[in-house]
């Protein structure tokens, strides 16, 4: 029961920064909550809304998404347009009612396994706040 | 109107169009449909006045590919309409005379239409041609999309969803979208399935979400996704909250100026983090 | 011959109140100003209207969704067929031109070469009580289409209202259970047979159609046409679907979903090639398969002039219109060959 009530939360780490930095979070043994699912990407660059959308209609609590810091985008400018891309994504989830605690996006790097396992910890803290709150979007049944 | 038929039979004369798309009154019905008129042709029953409200950018394309020159009638809103398609070459600006007439509002099912009311432009921002008063330019509000903004998350959701579950999944909002043109639409594409594609809440909720997203900083504010939607559902509020976003976080106002392109093609090193939301150092 | 039986009208919740107790009753409600079939319950306001019922009877026996097969993760998602409802079922209150529709999907699904199971059980589970029309509303063009506005054929009952009761006769024997009810008092006259006006437009034959499949006047009747499929969804004869499965945490249903040959969807096969790209040619199918390929394939075309197409049309793009506009054609171009005794060049 108790693990029902965690949150799951669905990250999107672009392969260069991101998800190196997790797996150093990883082989540097520090902690982060277990509540994380990672998909990893090319680059912030490839991570089309819909992706966002779909996780949570889906039914996940929380969707982060990261990529490297502006300037060091292994494509050179994926990260520009994730950033627009992901501002406006954000202002529609938000006007029609996923509580914008429910969305993290941020920049992590190859080195930062510690933002990252922070990051993680924070999210998911925040998540669990929110449980008593609506999750809304999330579909409930096979036929709805 | 008699100053834009005389236009019209002038440009036919001088062989500057072969067809103008335009507003016709079947003299059977009288009802007022969309048009395309010919030299010599069924001009004595053209009408612009405000049953004129179907937006005729959708209808380029099409006859841009048949006839060489082709003239059209434009209303404020249909004009930064035909902006949005311009900017995005959909269209060449060499084959289209643009007719801008000074718009005094339309009216859909006998009430002034709500896009009227917030209309920032009663003269095509794209003209060759300008027939009647053009007012003065103001810029847009977004009353009904402020309201939505002071409800709780919770709240905002219960009124989406219940709109959302009546979609049938028609598509005729993207089917009357001139913004809407892509050859394989994500909600048709069968692997990955992105969108069900029966009509139920979730999927009508991808549907709803990925509509809007991919028009943001694109709409131009025609409101014919929403005239034409058989369930009534408030298209106009979710693409005036992305346009107001984009003006917001780009400083872009779509339709304005047919040389702007759409903010989320073009990227920017000097936008802050915090367009993304939460806190960055 | 059984005969005519009348029921008060401040009879009628009493009536269907009783039969409630042994069917499912499906009777026409107003929701948000259009007409659609619910199940009866007492306290709803309910009624018979004379215009059509905007949500047609298509949804009860062949709906929007409907799955076919359900499978779970646990039974390493082995497929089980959907089990068909079997409750019995009234649905009253429908016009001629959908029971006409009825008999037209009776054709599609229960045919000998493709028997659809969930569409046959409907049909077993369901009595038809239809109303005979009295007038014809705005958009009714069945008798442009070959039907009576008050013709019993098809339906298990027929009901008429006159003044302040109805006429019922049971017209099988199906029919004749529901006619047991204490309610309904043997009378002997039936309802007064009105006469109706022709069509207004003449409708070419189906083979007369077939010849127009390349004909240039595609494009004209399809300029303004969206192609979005909302009048084929609206028709209680477009009974094209798709197969999809669809699944969520570890459960899965293939089902049917209502697909429609307006949209580009439709047509497009594998590798993208589309056999119907343009407009023009999806409205050719559209208007063919009413007028001409229904007909070639079933013995009976399926437009049964109710006229939802054009009602919820966002152009309000008029059906019948464009039939009477194709059979002018058909007309003249007869006349120019009989004329010339050739084809015009310019055809
Ligand atoms: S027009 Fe309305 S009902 Fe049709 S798909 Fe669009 S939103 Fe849904
Ligand atoms: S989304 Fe609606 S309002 Fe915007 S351009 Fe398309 S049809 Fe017009
Ligand atoms: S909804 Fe998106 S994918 Fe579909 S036609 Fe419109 S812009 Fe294209
Ligand atoms: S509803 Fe109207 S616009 Fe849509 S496909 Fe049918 S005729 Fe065309
Ligand atoms: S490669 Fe990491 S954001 Fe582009």
């Amino acid at each position: 029961m108790q693990i029902e009530k965690e949150p799951r939360i669905l990250a999107i780490l672009c392969k260069w920064c991101s998800y190196a930095g997790a797996d150093l979070a990883g082989t540097s043994r520090f902690n982060y909550p277990a509540n994380v699912r990672i998909v990893q990407v090319p680059c912030s660059g490839r991570v089309d809304p819909i992706m966002i959308f779909k996780a949570f209609v889906e039914g996940y609590d929380g969707v982060m998404v990261s990529g490297c810091h502006p300037g060091d985008c292994h494509y050179g400018t994926g990260n520009y347009h994730a950033r627009r891309r992901i501002a406006v994504a954000r202002r529609l989830l938000e006007f029609v009612g996923v509580h914008p605690d429910r969305m993290h996006f941020t920049w992590i790097s190859a080195a930062e396994g510690k933002k990252f396992a922070e990051v993680c910890s924070e999210f998911t803290d925040k998540l669990r706040h929110l449980s008593g709150t609506e999750k809304t979007l999330a579909r409930k049944e096979l036929a709805t | 109107m008699k100053a834009m038929r005389k236009k019209i039979k002038e440009l036919f004369a001088n062989g500057d169009v072969d067809v103008v798309l335009g507003y016709r009154e079947d003299p059977a019905s009288g009802e007022v449909k969309a048009s395309v008129f010919k030299k010599d042709e069924m001009l004595e029953d053209m009408v612009f006045d405000e049953r004129c409200v179907q937006n005729l950018v959708n209808y380029l394309p099409t006859l841009v590919a048949r006839y060489s020159k082709v003239g059209i009638v434009l209303k404020g809103c249909d004009g930064r309409s035909l902006a949005t398609q311009l900017v995005e070459h959909r269209i060449n600006k060499n084959q289209i005379v643009a007719l801008g007439v000074g718009c005094e509002g339309v009216k859909v099912g006998g009430k002034d239409a709500d896009k009227c009311e917030d209309c920032p432009t009663s003269m095509s921002p794209v003209t060759d041609h300008e027939i009647g008063d053009k007012k003065q330019k103001k810029d847009p509000v977004f009353s009904k999309v402020e309201e939505i903004e002071k409800m709780s998350p919770a709240e905002r959701w219960k009124f989406f969803a219940e709109y959302f579950e009546r979609c049938e999944r028609c598509y005729a909002c993207r089917q009357i979208c001139p913004s809407c043109y892509c050859e394989i639409c994500v909600a048709d594409q069968q692997e990955p399935k992105w969108i069900e594609p029966s009509a139920k809440l979730s999927a009508n909720t991808m549907w709803h979400l990925i509509r809007a997203y991919h028009l943001a900083g694109r709409c131009a504010d025609c409101g014919e996704c929403e005239r034409v939607c058989p369930q009534e559902i408030p298209m106009r509020l979710m693409n005036n909250a992305l346009e107001k976003a984009v003006h917001e976080l780009f400083g872009v106002r779509p339709g304005m100026d047919p040389e702007e392109l759409p903010p989320l093609v073009v990227l920017s090193k000097e936008d802050p983090d915090t367009i993304m939301g939460g806190k960055h150092e | 011959m059984s005969k005519w039986h009348k029921l008060k009208r401040t009879d009628l919740k009493d009536f269907l109140s009783r039969l409630a107790e042994k069917w499912e009753v499906w009777v026409p409600y107003r929701v948000d100003g259009k007409w659609e079939f619910g199940i009866y319950a007492p306290d709803r306001e309910m009624d018979f209207p004379e215009s059509v019922i905007h949500v047609s009877m298509k949804n009860l026996f062949f709906p929007k969704r409907r799955p076919i097969a359900k499978y779970e993760e646990d039974s390493k998602w082995s497929m089980q067929p959907v089990a068909a409802d079997d409750k019995p079922r009234i649905v009253m209150g429908l016009h001629p031109c959908d029971v006409a529709g009825i008999e037209y999907m009776d054709k599609v699904f229960l045919n000998s070469e493709h028997k659809d199971v969930l569409y046959e059980s409907e049909r077993k589970r369901t009595v038809l009580v239809g109303m005979l029309c009295s007038e014809m509303a705005d958009n009714c063009h069945c008798t442009d289409r070959g039907l009576t506005p008050d013709s019993a054929s098809g339906m298990d009952v027929a009901f008429a209202k006159v003044d302040d009761y109805y006429l019922f006769k049971g017209m099988t024997d199906r029919g004749k259970e529901i006619m047991q009810s204490e309610y309904l008092k043997a009378v002997g006259d039936a309802p007064e047979k009105r006469k109706w006006p022709a069509g207004k437009y003449a409708i070419a034959s189906p083979e007369e159609f077939m010849d127009m499949y390349d004909d240039k006047i595609w494009h004209e009747l399809s300029d303004i046409c969206l192609t979005c499929g909302i009048c084929t969804y609206a028709c209680p004869t477009c009974v094209c679907f798709l197969v999809t499965d669809e699944k969520f945490k570890g459960k899965g249903e293939r089902v049917t979903v209502w697909d429609s040959c307006q949209l580009q969807s439709y047509s497009r096969m594998a590798g993208g090639h589309n056999t119907r790209k343009t407009p023009a040619s999806r409205v050719r199918n559209r208007t063919l398969d009413k007028f001409a390929y229904s007909h070639l394939r079933y013995g009976q075309i399926s437009c049964t002039g109710c006229g939802r197409c054009v009602m919820v049309c966002p152009l309000k793009r008029s059906f019948p219109q464009l039939g009477a506009r194709l059979s002018e054609r058909i007309r003249d171009k007869k006349k120019s060959k009989a004329g010339t005794g050739a084809r015009s060049k310019e055809d």
